[in-house]
């Protein structure tokens, strides 16, 4: 039996009081995710547009913000299912994901040592600076790079599953994550564990 | 085998077991590379970091104060009225 807050009967019945209700959350959710402000505001339109359509399917089994997010969240993998056909993703040394310069030399060799970072994963994992520091790492690395490791690391998606979502190969996936975890690694070397202060 | 292709067979070996001669040239080359071997000490630690934090946490860190422009969100409004008024 699915509990029904009795606001929300009226309110889904009302559109004209959605975007004010949820437009900013559904904004800040896209936002974290796509990076690109008329994208993201895109996705939001999309999905309250859709929300309207499918309002009869909407059972109250979740709360109406919650199912609004889930429709969002397909919206989101259909846009990156988009750009994965036009993210070529050459497994060559094409250098333009690597907006700090490229790892490595050409003969291979790091261009610059991963240093020791003399933190263990205890002491970090509730400290809410260094979560900070790691969402803007993610922010900052291209957002189809992103996306593949959150599924991944922050989901737990299995392997098969990413790439059935996003329609790319096995070998697509395993570059954008390789990609990802150098960024990542990278970017919180810099601005964590070798940081001055 | 170079760096570059041993930080790849570390990645991929997060997804998938490495053939034979793979793991061979790998653990050579970790062997006798600092920094590839400071690599690898570096992909366990971010996994085990995201597989333990708290959804709270990340999702706390990512709320923003994001707020839809007022063109957008008329524009929207707009249209919910007008696909209400088509039902």
């Amino acid at each position: 039996m699915a509990t029904v807050h009795p606001e929300e009967q009226t309110q889904i019945q009302d559109p004209s009081q959605w975007v004010d209700l949820h437009g900013d959350m559904l904004l800040s959710y896209a936002l974290s995710r796509i990076n690109h402000r008329d994208t993201a505001e895109d996705l939001v339109q999309e999905t309250f547009l859709a929300a309207w359509k499918q309002r009869h399917d909407f059972a109250h089994r979740s709360r109406f913000s919650t199912w609004l997010v889930s429709i969002l969240r397909h919206k989101i993998a259909d846009h990156f299912r988009r750009e994965g056909s036009r993210q070529a993703c050459s497994f060559d040394d094409s250098d333009d994901w690597q907006s700090h310069g490229p790892q490595f030399t050409k003969r291979g060799k790091w261009t610059s040592n991963p240093k020791a970072w003399s933190m263990s994963p205890d002491e970090l994992v509730e400290n809410r600076e260094f979560w900070k520091i790691v969402a803007i790492c993610l922010t900052d690395m291209p957002a189809h790079l992103a996306y593949v490791f959150r599924l991944r690391e922050l989901k737990s998606a299995k392997t098969k599953d990413i790439c059935s979502l996003l329609e790319i190969s096995s070998a697509n996936m395993s570059v954008r994550l390789h990609r990802a975890r150098l960024l990542l690694r990278q970017c919180l070397e810099n601005k964590w564990f070798d940081s001055p202060s | 085998m170079n760096c570059k292709h041993a930080t790849k067979l570390l990645s991929e070996a997060q997804e998938r077991q490495l053939s034979k001669s793979e793991t061979f040239g790998l653990r050579f080359h970790v062997l006798i590379c600092t920094a590839c071997r400071r690599f690898n000490k570096q992909l366990q630690f971010l996994r085990t970091l995201l597989t333990q934090s708290s959804p709270k946490i990340l999702a706390a860190v990512y709320a923003s104060d994001a707020s839809l422009s007022p063109v957008r969100r008329q524009k929207i409004k707009t249209l919910l009225i007008q696909a209400a008024k088509e039902n």
